[in-house]
């Protein structure tokens, strides 16, 4: 960061920092005190505890992002989103998606769940899981071919503007769903995005390295949070040997 | 030393540093609860929150005056607003 300044040729860095680049703008601030302009820092990471702790938070929100605001947002719009009434209805709806549908579906709502003017695309997500459900009910042996004629064949009851895009949305759904159905065991692949998240989670201040505690706080958010809540313990650095660098004493 | 291993030595940036933090009520990936923690440890930060609002990606200009103006005044004039100020969130889409 320090670079791209010398290079801009400016005193100070000016600086807009979003997520993890809330961090990265207060280490900034940290190391080069002399040298910090003026800083716009959107979405603010906790720089006073280890990153895993802020991450394991991540579920807390998501969980709270569904229940305060798309919950309602669905029950104030029964015959559009087609998932209750109530919200009490659509959280009962929502909650009867389990196994490798729910992580499937939990895992295509990520692309949705922080852009609130998506909200529409995260509950087609969930719509489309539980007529995804329905059918696997009555389908148990199904294959991932009579799914899709189904879908495209189903009556999704929605102005015909979006009828393409919630078909669109289940179709993908059910791509995910059984490519975690025939997933095999494989190694953790460190490319691209992947080696920069697991690097950051792994060694960025990351102070939990204990596979027993991370399985206990994982079982406890899976509780505290069911839909969103224990995704953790898929974390590649609990089965390493052992932290890449240790903090330093306090 | 490693300095990405530990916290970043917050004390050493300057009481009179120009930080403002925009942060979402109900963001999912980086919750209020963590963003007031970092505010709370940074008395020379201002913050805006924006009441309702889930958008962790807070795209500017967000389409609240008072957001907005705050913003642009904070970057082109050099103004800090008050220390925490709460804005309106967008509504969420409609629907048919």
């Amino acid at each position: 960061m320090d670079v791209i300044r010398q290079v801009l040729g400016d005193e100070k860095l000016n600086f807009i920092g979003i997520s993890y680049g809330t961090w990265l703008g207060i280490w900034y601030a940290s190391l080069f005190p002399d040298r910090v302009g003026n800083m716009l820092l959107i979405g603010q990471t906790d720089v006073t505890a280890p990153l895993n702790e802020a991450l394991l938070l991540q579920e807390m929100g998501m969980q709270r992002v569904l229940e305060k605001k798309l919950v309602p947002y669905a029950a104030s719009h029964p015959r559009f989103f087609h998932l209750g009434a109530t919200e009490s209805e659509v959280m009962s709806a929502i909650s009867a998606i389990a196994g490798k549908l729910k992580h499937a579906t939990i895992k295509a709502l990520d692309q949705h769940i922080s852009f609130s003017m998506n909200a529409h695309l995260a509950l087609f997500t969930l719509r489309s899981a539980l007529v995804i459900d329905s059918f696997l009910a009555q389908n148990p042996v199904a294959d991932p071919d009579r799914l899709h004629q189904f879908l495209d064949d189903f009556h999704w009851d929605v102005p015909p503007e979006y009828q393409e895009l919630l078909a669109g949305i289940a179709r993908e759904l059910t791509q995910k769903y059984f490519d975690l159905v025939n997933a095999k065991p494989e190694s953790v692949n460190l490319v691209g995005s992947d080696a920069v998240w697991w690097a950051v989670q792994g060694m960025d201040a990351n102070t939990l390295h204990d596979a027993d505690s991370w399985a206990l706080q994982s079982t406890l958010q899976a509780e505290c949070y069911p839909q969103f809540g224990g995704f953790y313990a898929t974390n590649p650095v609990l089965f390493w040997d052992e932290s890449l660098f240790r903090l330093p004493p306090h | 030393m490693n300095h990405c291993s530990d916290f970043p030595p917050i004390e050493r940036i300057p009481s009179d540093a120009s930080i403002l933090i925009v942060q979402a009520e109900y963001d999912p990936y980086t919750p209020l609860e963590s963003a007031v923690k970092t505010f709370a440890a940074l008395p020379q930060a201002s913050m805006i929150a924006i009441k309702e609002e889930y958008q962790h990606l807070i795209l500017l200009p967000y389409g609240n005056d008072d957001l907005d103006g705050s913003v642009a005044e904070f970057f082109l004039e050099q103004k800090k607003p008050p220390s925490l100020s709460v804005v309106e969130g967008n509504p969420l889409p409609l629907v048919p």
